[in-house]
């Protein structure tokens, strides 16, 4: 007897070895994640599958072996064509003394390469990245503050609008009932006919011996007659019953907010370079890919500014080049604007990251520290990141100050690409306190 | 061909019907012409994704998850994509039902021969030969399996993934040296296993403390003597002398040694038999395409193809060649059974001086006969012949440490059979074989340490067994001293044990 089954749709059983294995080198994963994380771009490294190198000695499985090298030892081998008993033959001169090295009985390991590759998918990726980060200093909030209402099922109810009728339950209900209902009338009705048959049985015999069969007529009458009231009963059982019908129940529920929104703001006057944006960009990828963990969905609205600020898309804002002084709080209003309008922070998660180098007019500052101390109370968080300056501008002092009595404002400052990663890990993690700059 | 409607497949796509088809004739022949006796069959249709699983798991169809296996995964990934390895076109697994898997990318006449090679060939060797038999328990291994996945699980649910690893790893380490050589297990049961496994934990935790009793007994009791030696006589069972006495290991690590004690023993016949099964089964799969193409169910275009993948799978590369990774079990194991029948059917002088059974003319029980009795090592001391030395061009070399050359010192001569013969068989046992290190004595009264012994000649790779002793002494919880012969290795018990 032969079986023959096919398995093809049952795919692989490998993710929880591959799962385990992950675990064993997640050091190496790690700092090679962070490699990527500092030196490549992210949108290539989200690309892609990443495959990592791990070299096998961190894998190695040690059991007992021999080690022929230098011992005596007699094989039998296949192919002679010239050597007859006793020849010699010299013994390879590269110094290894390696005798069994191609030909040798020396358990091959299976391992050819001092390398393998772990490939991580975009998910395992970002885990790595982010792993042991958590959102800081989120601003306390009431739990209604975070919940809003929606519409979810929530079972069955026995009364509703027709057009929420659930045809499934209340077929079941039905059929449960008639079965109920019918299950002890039908075991009367079939003890009631067997009465019958044996008193008609009886009746036969008697009539056979000529007795009289007068009473045992009467019965079977009777019995007849309950009978065919059962069966008017059994009948009368109605196939659908008003206590049959079920309604599919749906509920106002309060849930989260799943979907938060970043405005990226990022200062456009002359002095932002190419570099300078660069890092801008980095930073705000990472948080963006930080944030989307946290929520469903994630909101992006750029907003670029120089001497004036407005919306902009994506392209437009890491390639903007504008000259001209430079203004930040008008960037502020917008974003409180916008805000407003599009994303009332009682429904949204509302994070603002803020990009500069700082050179804010003087005067400006005044208004920024207005404009945040109002904006701030409706935020998650804002993120200031100031790049390349040499000195802490006097809007990242003013920040840096704010933050004292809002922690929730976080500043830092970078200077080359490879210090984003850790900083942004450093903003994070969750021993951190407030921003440092 | 003579009738073409009589043929099984006139194109090369398999489809599930003609696999049945091609089973059911191939099965008819199998016990009319070979009298083959199997375990009934189950093919299994795979992808080569899940042919690399089974390659990762030792082909078990069932396996608890270690990292070991993902990073086996990942090296054969790798080879593959790289083009560097072809997959076997099957993989077959010592159950009740043998269970065979077949890839889909295999052609028609592939599949044909996969299932006469595997479904026929292997499930007969792994149903009739004496090791296996002795060995495995073909009913019991899946169930088996389940039970040790699930408590594997409910291990790594209890006391976290990592600290169950390192308890694997462990175990892993001593993989080859946790098999009893000279006694026959007790089969596996596994309907039982789980109730069984619960007497074993309630008996350690009342028996265990027994020998490591140093607190005086009741002042009538006779004190053990201290300079009785524990073990009594050295054990070659590690990782069954670790489970059962080592002093302080919890019972669920016990439990984790003893499950890949029992799988290690289970794969322990396959490597013991590697040239017969191989060998065999070729055999078989020559014998049924043969006869398949007789009876006109097979075509020649079909046998062909089958030619190219026999000679490709029994070719055996000259020592010189760059294809020669040792001798080929499939062509020297393939070799000797077509001998045994010539020698039976066709016999020569020189057969007749070496074989008893020359000239038999019922080759087939011979051929049983040599299926179900032996192993590699007894199988080419037994039946190796002149001729098949002759044809492999067989020669024996020796190395000499202190020597400048390699010694040749045996050829395919007359003088030469004899010596090539014992020599090759050795060779096959040594390779089949761990380094033989056992457990010699336990410091009882002192500071506990285990003491293990190299039983062997040969050196042992020091680095490898300083790594392994780690493992013991993690186990052990104790100071672990190894006699190497020319030198002693401690491995030190280190405070965060297993």
């Amino acid at each position: 007897m032969s079986v023959i089954v096919d398995r093809r749709n049952l795919g692989t059983r490998s993710s929880a070895n591959q799962d385990r294995l992950h675990r064993r080198v997640r050091g190496r994963v790690k700092a090679a994640v962070e490699k990527l994380a500092r030196h490549r771009s992210l949108d290539d490294m989200l690309d892609t599958e990443q495959p990592i190198a791990i070299p096998t000695k961190d894998l190695h499985e040690p059991s007992f072996r021999r080690d022929l090298r230098d011992a005596a030892w007699e094989q039998v081998l296949s192919g002679n064509r010239q050597f007859r008993r006793g020849d010699l033959i010299p013994k390879p001169q590269d110094g290894d003394g390696d005798g069994s090295g191609d030909e040798g009985p020396g358990a091959p390991d299976g391992l050819g390469d001092d390398e393998i590759a772990i490939v991580l998918s975009a998910d395992e990726f970002l885990s790595v990245l982010f792993d042991g980060l958590e959102l800081p200093n989120l601003r306390q909030t009431r739990t209604e503050d975070i919940q809003a209402e929606e519409w979810r099922r929530a079972g069955f109810v026995k009364e509703g609008s027709p057009s929420r009728m659930h045809i499934g339950r209340t077929m079941r209900t039905a059929r449960a009932r008639r079965m109920a209902l019918r299950a002890r009338k039908k075991e009367e009705f079939e003890a009631l006919s067997r009465q019958a048959e044996t008193l008609e049985e009886e009746i036969r015999v008697r009539q056979g011996h000529g007795e009289d069969t007068s009473i045992e007529r009467f019965r079977l009458a009777e019995i007849r007659e309950e009978m065919k009231v059962l069966e008017r009963k059994i009948k009368a059982i109605p196939f659908i019953d008003e206590s049959d019908l079920r309604f599919a129940h749906i509920d106002q529920q309060p849930r989260p907010i799943t979907s938060a929104v970043i405005f990226c703001v990022m200062d456009v006057s002359g002095s932002m370079g190419d570099i300078e944006k660069d890092l801008a960009k980095r930073f705000f990828l990472l948080l963006y890919l930080f944030i989307h963990r946290q929520y469903r969905s994630v909101e992006i609205v750029f907003i670029k500014h120089h001497g004036e600020a407005s919306e902009c898309t994506e392209q437009e804002f890491f390639g903007a080049k504008e000259g001209g002084g430079t203004l930040v709080s008008p960037a502020l209003q917008l974003v409180e604007d916008i805000m407003g309008e599009r994303f009332p922070p009682e429904h949204w998660n509302v994070y603002l990251a803020q990009a500069s180098d700082g050179d804010n007019a003087q005067d400006d500052n005044r208004v920024v520290h207005e404009r945040a101390l109002e904006l701030l109370p409706q935020l998650r968080n804002l993120f200031y990141l100031e790049v390349n300056q040499d000195q802490e501008s006097a809007l990242l002092k003013l920040y840096k100050a704010m933050s004292q009595d809002f922690p929730e404002l976080m500043t830092v400052r970078a200077k080359r690409t490879e210090d984003i990663y850790p900083l942004f890990r450093s903003l994070f993690s969750p021993r951190q306190g407030a921003g440092h700059g | 061909m003579a009738d073409r409607d009589a043929l099984l497949f006139t194109d090369n796509e398999w489809t599930f019907e003609r696999i049945g088809a091609v089973t059911e004739r191939i099965g008819e022949v199998a016990e009319r012409e070979l009298a083959l006796d199997t375990y009934p069959n189950q093919l299994e249709v795979i992808t080569a994704e899940q042919m690399l699983d089974a390659y990762a798991s030792t082909g078990l169809p069932m396996y608890y998850p270690h990292w070991s296996f993902g990073k086996q995964r990942a090296i054969e990934t790798g080879q593959y994509r790289r083009g560097e390895m072809g997959l076997a076109y099957e993989l077959v697994i010592n159950s009740n039902p043998c269970i065979s898997y077949l890839m889909e990318e295999n052609t028609m006449v592939m599949q044909t021969l996969v299932i006469a090679h595997a479904a026929f060939g292997h499930n007969a060797f792994f149903k009739n030969n004496a090791f296996f038999q002795q060995w495995t328990d073909a009913e019991g291994i899946l169930d088996y399996l389940e039970f040790a996945k699930g408590y594997i699980a409910h291990c790594e649910e209890r006391y976290g993934i990592d600290t169950v690893s390192d308890v694997i790893d462990a175990a892993h380490a001593l993989n080859r040296n946790g098999i009893d050589r000279a006694r026959r297990p007790r089969k596996l049961s596994t309907r039982d296993e789980e109730r069984r496994r619960r007497e074993r934990a309630a008996f350690i935790e009342r028996h265990l403390s027994e020998i490591w009793r140093t607190v005086p007994g009741a002042a009538d009791s006779v004190p053990v003597a201290q300079e009785e030696r524990f073990p009594r006589d050295p054990q070659e069972n590690l990782i069954y002398f670790i489970e059962k006495n080592a002093p302080n290991l919890e019972t669920w690590k016990r439990e984790i040694l003893r499950i890949v004690r029992k799988i290690a023993q289970y794969l322990y016949p396959q490597g013991q038999t590697k040239i017969m099964n191989e060998g065999f089964a070729c055999f078989v799969h020559y014998h049924i395409m043969h006869s398949l193409h007789a009876m006109g169910l097979i075509g020649d275009g079909a046998l062909l193809e089958f030619y190219a993948s026999h000679t490709a799978v029994t070719y055996q590369p000259d020592f010189d060649s760059r294809r020669y990774t040792g001798i080929n079990p499939y062509a020297l194991g393939f070799a000797i059974f077509q001998d045994i029948k010539r020698v039976c059917l066709y016999p020569t002088d020189e057969d007749r001086a070496w074989f008893a059974f020359a000239g038999d003319p019922d080759w087939l029980k011979h051929i049983h006969f040599a299926m179900r009795e032996f192993r590699d090592e007894s199988f080419v001391l037994q039946y190796l012949s002149p001729k098949v030395m002759r044809d492999l061009h067989l020669f024996a070399l020796a190395n000499d440490p202190k020597a400048d050359a390699f010694e040749v010192t045996a050829v395919h001569d007359d003088q030469g059979y004899q010596y090539l013969r014992t020599a090759l068989a050795r060779q096959i046992a040594e390779a089949a074989r761990p380094p033989d290190i056992e457990v010699v004595a336990v410091n009882r009264w002192g500071d506990r340490h285990l003491h293990l012994k190299k039983m062997d000649p040969y050196p042992l790779d020091q680095s490898e067994a300083k790594k392994t002793l780690d493992h013991i002494a993690r186990l052990w919880g104790y100071d672990v001293h190894l006699d190497a012969g020319d030198v002693v290795m401690i491995s030190r018990a280190k405070a965060g044990a297993v």
